[in-house]
């Protein structure tokens, strides 16, 4: 995302945390990168034993199982006038979470009714980040 | 049958308190403590294992044939568990013991408590003996850290004003 070149590396990394910090609240909380509910649950998934066993309720979509793929979002890079944040290439979080941004879960074809598009953040409220980092800062 | 399996939390409260560069209170450790048994509860129930501190989370070694067979036909079987499935549950005591075992100023312990009403055996013994035999739980990965971090800083630290967290995953 792109961000004011005047930053520092140290504001840009605690921009960074803050910006995760805001993504897993607001995922907790059941809802997207633009504000929106996230679509339900299917009835098979909530009626797995996983499901139960993990200790959710139907109507509570958080996108929280285990809590590893909201748990390893990171700084993946960042640069005068930008940082990066995902998942590491490769891992069981990254294909979990693009499961649920593209909707597949599993299946190849991705569904937009199905996608539970959490990994962004809305310009206004990273304005407001960067704004409080420029705070700290002073 | 190894003796008892317990974990001291000392080393992931020392990482902790690095991360947020300030010193957690007795309340604030047990807290946490608390919620690392939850955490390690939750993933077990759910078929995960970790072998090391701060080690990655992998799956419980699959259960052989014939113990399969044996949970097919054991009345008592958990609702929390089925015949195939690996998640340390047979009737559930063991898990369901966990707890934050002691509490003091250097020292932590969680671990499985008290005895079983189907054996003379103590559920910690029963851990000791599960991971004896490749399925060791009783751990923190790198991602159950960051989460308890978390729910560490939003709990005793004022996000807004808070210590920068210098903890990375390796």
């Amino acid at each position: 995302m792109r961000i004011p070149k005047s930053l520092t590396k140290r504001e840009r990394i605690e921009l960074a945390d803050l910006v995760i910090e805001h993504i897993v609240d607001r995922t907790q909380r059941g809802r997207d990168k633009d504000g929106r509910a996230f679509p339900r649950y299917s009835k098979e998934y909530a009626e797995s034993l996983d499901f139960k066993n993990a200790g959710k309720s139907k109507g509570d979509v958080n996108l929280t199982m285990s809590g590893d793929m909201l748990a390893a979002i990171q700084v993946l890079d960042d640069a005068p006038g930008k940082i990066r944040i995902g998942f590491e290439r490769g891992s069981d979080e990254n294909a979990r979470a693009d499961g649920n941004i593209r909707g597949t879960y599993g299946s190849d074809t991705p569904s937009r009714k199905k996608a539970r598009d959490f990994l962004g953040i809305k310009p206004e409220v990273l304005s407001k980040l960067i704004e409080r980092v420029k705070k700290d800062g002073e | 049958m190894a003796s008892e399996a317990q974990k001291s939390l000392a080393d992931f409260f020392d990482r902790l308190e690095k991360a947020v560069k300030s010193t957690a209170s007795a309340q604030a450790k047990k807290f946490v403590a608390q919620k690392a048994v939850e955490i390690i509860r939750r993933r077990t129930l759910l078929g995960g294992s970790v072998s090391e501190f701060l080690g990655r989370r992998g799956k419980l070694k699959a259960l052989s044939p014939r113990y399969r067979e044996f949970r097919t036909n054991f009345d008592l079987l958990s609702n929390k568990t089925t015949p195939n499935k690996s998640n340390l549950t047979l009737t559930g005591q063991m898990l369901d013991s966990l707890r934050v075992k002691s509490v003091r100023a250097d020292e932590i312990i969680i671990g499985p408590t008290g005895s079983r009403n189907d054996s003379d055996l103590t559920n910690a013994q029963v851990a000791a003996f599960v991971e004896e035999q490749g399925r060791p739980f009783l751990n923190l990965s790198d991602l159950e850290f960051k989460q308890l971090l978390r729910i560490y800083r939003q709990q005793f630290t004022d996000l807004l004003k808070r210590a920068r967290v210098s903890y990375r995953p390796r």
